[in-house]
């Protein structure tokens, strides 16, 4: 994943959502954004988040990949289902493992 | 589950009893020495007993020496299913579909290479992609990418990377029936179609070693290995391509094991039958990733070769070729009737008493932790009988990526090497600890046991040189 010091806010990418459970929502989410990096180049650095029911759109914030100038950390190669678990109380509560 | 719930068997063999958890169909193997029993976790044991409630599971979920908590199965788990009662899973293979290990041994020798090491292992790292999302130079059509998931490493050869004997020296001879790339999705062949002929990042990585011992001469004289010879071992697997195919029937198979009514243990394990539209489905993309990581593989070695070439006018021999995660449609003997089964292998080797390669065992390729040894093994009729002819695949994680990023630090881990005499290049040092040696179990012990259990058998110890860590 890219150092989030070096990206800039100057783009917007909107996903839209939707899913039978949080946890599958969460997941494809995820997986979403993996997909937004990798092959749309996507430098995400803030993501706004709006829950309807089972659908989430989540605004996107950051820049194009630039392979000069941001720099890379961990690989994440997959989202996976490892103790995947998405609680609600007064706020959410998520935990997910990365394949990395 | 607690370690209380284990029956020691043997010196090396653990047993899960059928009745530890709920739903199990057959109890639980795990082989390990007293040493190693001190890694385990319970995860892992947890693990086994989960695989163990799968539909038409045969004898036993089984647990390699190198045993480890992973997504589902455990790494180091081996588990064969009933051709038309068991079920596929994409969790009992894992997301890196083939990643696996390749052996080319050189006509160079120790001596010779010591002084050019660091010339030698900056020109492999100048010439082979490795890193963060690293991409390959080949520029591949769709059709052309169709053709690498359908022929596997015979496209390569077809295409030049490489000479025909190269097919006969891996496993399955580099290409696994039954892939149709119509069942791998769009986004599967975006994120593989740039990666083709890239190291990737994590544990993969491209070693200089060196024959250090030999332990079966008549073997090691076949695979053509002598004592203080110059190899090259890979470790790679389908990239982008396997991990997206994963995901995609992970998610589709939530859905389909509760349309056949399977109970699962854990979320990561969810599987349909063999039998079913979906689990044919889901072989031909697994066979394709499978065939994708071969050629992956294949188009490596032409750059190695390549620069054996350019800078010691020489070449280099594959030894061979082997899968590590993977699911075979395969004939075992089990409670003295011949059956087809399909054998998941997450984490493990083949390693059968037979094979058209060297017209003797199979060859075996367990590489160790970065800086410690590596091992060629041969199978054996006793793999045959008791793992469903499977052994090991490495040393085994003890120490999680964050863990030993916590506990140790890249000068520290490099200078050991440095100590070493061993040459390391990387694009990340701040990955480096994540392959130290602390963080993995000894290899040795892990072999020692394989060795002692009689489900593979040394050939010879290879010991690194330098190192190019994905």
């Amino acid at each position: 994943m890219v150092l989030l010091d070096e990206v800039e806010l100057n783009k917007t990418c909107t996903i839209k959502i939707g899913s039978d459970s949080y946890e599958n929502l969460l997941y494809d989410w995820l997986a979403e954004l993996l997909i937004t990096f990798e092959i749309g180049r996507f430098a995400g650095k803030k993501c706004v988040v709006r829950i309807v029911g089972l659908s989430l759109t989540p605004d996107f914030l950051g820049e194009r990949l630039d392979p000069i100038r941001h720099r890379l950390n961990a690989e994440v190669k997959a989202v996976t289902y490892n103790n995947l678990a998405v609680t609600k109380n007064e706020i959410y509560h998520a935990e997910v493992t990365l394949d990395v | 589950m607690a370690f209380e719930e284990l029956v020691k068997l043997g010196e090396y063999v653990w047993e899960v009893p059928q009745d530890a958890a709920l739903r199990m169909r057959v109890p639980g193997r795990i082989f390990l020495s007293e040493v190693l029993m001190q890694h385990l976790e319970r995860g892992a044991i947890q693990q086994v007993a989960n695989v163990a409630t799968l539909p038409g599971i045969q004898k036993w979920s089984l647990a390699m020496p190198d045993v480890h908590t992973g997504y589902g199965f455990p790494i180091g788990g081996v588990a064969a299913f009933d051709v038309s009662e068991g079920v596929l899973s994409p969790g009992g293979v894992g997301f890196d579909i083939n990643c696996g290990t390749r052996l080319l041994v050189t006509t160079l020798f120790k001596e010779e290479i010591e002084p050019r090491i660091d010339e030698l292992i900056t020109t492999l790292f100048e010439a082979i992609p490795s890193g963060l999302g690293s991409k390959g130079p080949l520029r591949l059509s769709e059709k052309e990418l169709n053709d690498v998931f359908f022929g596997g490493a015979k496209w390569a050869v077809n295409q030049g990377y490489g000479n025909p004997v190269d097919l006969k020296h891996c496993e399955s001879n580099g290409c696994l029936d039954g892939a149709d790339p119509a069942k791998v999705s769009p986004l599967a062949k975006k994120r593989g179609k740039p990666q083709l002929g890239s190291l990737g990042s994590g544990n993969h990585f491209l070693e200089i070693q060196c024959v250090d011992r030999i332990f079966d001469k008549k073997a090691a004289d076949l695979f053509g290995l002598k004592e203080q010879q110059v190899c090259i071992m890979l470790h790679s697997g389908s990239r982008g391509a396997g991990h997206q195919i994963c995901t995609d029937y992970l998610k589709m198979f939530q859905a389909a094991s509760r349309k056949y009514s399977i109970a699962l243990s854990d979320k990561q394990l969810a599987c349909v039958p063999a039998d079913s539209q979906e689990g044919r489905d889901y072989f031909s993309a697994m066979a394709a990733a499978a065939n994708y990581a071969w050629t992956n593989r294949q188009v490596m070695s032409f750059w190695v070769r390549d620069v054996l070439e350019q800078k010691f006018n020489t070449t280099a021999t594959l030894v061979y070729d082997v899968a590590h995660n993977i699911a075979k449609l395969e004939k075992h003997t089990i409670d003295g009737e011949r059956k087809e089964v399909y054998v998941h292998r997450k984490g493990a080797t083949r390693a059968f008493d037979k094979d058209e390669s060297y017209g003797i065992e199979q060859p075996v390729l367990i590489p160790g932790s970065m800086g410690t040894a590596s091992y060629v093994l041969h199978g054996t009729k006793k793999a045959m009988s008791t793992t469903f002819g499977s052994t090991c695949h490495g040393a085994g994680r003890v120490l999680s990526r964050k863990a030993a990023r916590r506990s140790l630090t890249w000068k520290n881990v490099t200078e050991g090497l440095q100590r070493k005499h061993i040459a390391i290049k990387t694009h990340d040092l701040s990955s480096v600890p994540e392959e130290a040696p602390e963080a993995y179990k000894p290899i040795d012990e892990v072999i020692d046991v394989v060795s002692k259990l009689g489900i593979s058998e040394a050939v010879a110890r290879l010991t690194p040189m330098g190192v190019i860590k994905g």
